[in-house]
């Protein structure tokens, strides 16, 4: 008898990864175009601001792998003077792992590779993750006063067009 | 477009030949005129080459509105690297087309337009991006004037401004453009902007 299967969400898959695998700093997963879907660890970049860095670098080695006559582009890794790097390809989106230099590149480039069965799956059926990972990333915007007297967060056009009239 | 949660994402890109003003543009733009507290970084991402040329992209991420974030790219103007420029290109939601309107810059303009358009036929939805044209570079001497650029470029249909990255001059009047753009088509589709 096929034992009950527990759906975890992305952020406590993302989570469990991050703890079992010794020397991980953090553990992110983005979407094909490089927007956050969740992070755990400690990491020194804004989440869009590393998305949009690992996206493209992933891109950038998709259309090398495209001119060599490859089909997709599994995994890439990066080591760095401090941190090593595994970002593994996932169906709408790749993982990523940030590892001490000190945690050996084939253990980390395996927990990546383990992680995206696990993570392909949850991705599938879980949405709250996301959710709260973008409540959590919500910044204070600008406030301004309605004729009602509640403050309400001001649109850049708002801000824009209001700066021209007073000139 | 992306719907993400509850949040959209947008893409918009400045678009020209290497030099035209793109990188100044957005910089000007994300440390003048964004208010800090709209950006979700401090500074611009920046991927350059060794002389200080965008190499790949400069990037900033801003949140516009309550629920909607606009990623800003800046494309690289250099044909040495033109194969990543359609890369960065794709999906975009809204084109800021540089032009150089210095006069030695009118065949560069149009070759760049020709690979513009060869991608929006090509690729998908780049077709419903919206499009606004900034004359750049309007403090210096020997120029076209906007409306014998827009004529010459086929670019008469696009709201255009007339600016200069290196000060400022109308680049929050064309981003205000954009946005009125990318508000009312948001709003179309039905999407409540907070």
């Amino acid at each position: 008898m096929r034992g009950e299967q527990h759906m975890k969400s992305i952020s406590e898959t993302v989570r469990s990864i991050l703890d079992s695998v010794p020397g991980l700093k953090a553990a992110v997963v983005i979407d094909s175009d490089g927007i956050p879907i969740a992070l755990e660890g400690d990491i020194d970049m804004e989440p869009e601001d590393l998305g949009a860095m690992l996206a493209s670098a992933f891109q950038c080695y998709q259309a090398l792998g495209d001119g060599l006559g490859q089909f997709y582009c599994e995994l890439v890794t990066a080591e760095f003077d401090g941190l090593n790097v595994a970002q593994q390809m996932m169906p709408r989106g790749s993982l990523v792992l940030v590892a001490e230099k000190t945690s050996p590149m084939g253990v980390i480039r395996m927990a990546a590779k383990n992680g995206r069965h696990v993570l392909s799956e949850a991705m599938e059926t879980t949405a709250e993750a996301r959710k709260r990972f973008m409540e959590e990333h919500k910044l204070r915007l600008p406030r301004t006063t309605s004729p009602d007297g509640k403050q309400k967060a001001l649109s850049l056009l708002s801000f824009l067009e209001q700066k021209k009239k007073k000139g | 477009m992306k719907v993400v949660g509850d949040r959209i994402y947008l893409k918009l890109i400045f678009f020209g030949t290497a030099l035209a003003g793109k990188t100044t543009a957005l910089e000007w733009l994300f440390y003048h005129a964004i208010p800090d507290e709209m950006k979700l970084v401090k500074e611009l991402r920046q991927v350059k080459t060794s002389f200080g040329q965008t190499l790949l992209f400069d990037f900033a991420p801003i949140e516009i509105s309550q629920n909607v974030v606009t990623r800003i790219f800046s494309a690289t103007g250099q044909d040495y690297y033109k194969g990543t420029r359609t890369k960065v290109l794709a999906d975009s939601d809204g084109i800021f087309i540089v032009i150089d309107s210095q006069k030695k810059a009118l065949e560069r303009n149009q070759e760049i337009l020709q690979e513009l358009w060869k991608c929006v036929e090509e690729m998908d939805n780049l077709s419903e991006a919206e499009i606004v044209a900034l004359y750049n570079k309007n403090d210096l001497e020997e120029i076209h004037s906007m409306e014998f650029l827009q004529e010459y470029l086929g670019l008469e249909k696009y709201d255009g401004f007339s600016t200069c990255a290196l000060t400022g001059d109308n680049l929050e009047d064309a981003l205000i453009a954009m946005l009125r753009k990318l508000t009312t088509k948001l709003e179309a589709k039905g999407f409540v902007l907070e």
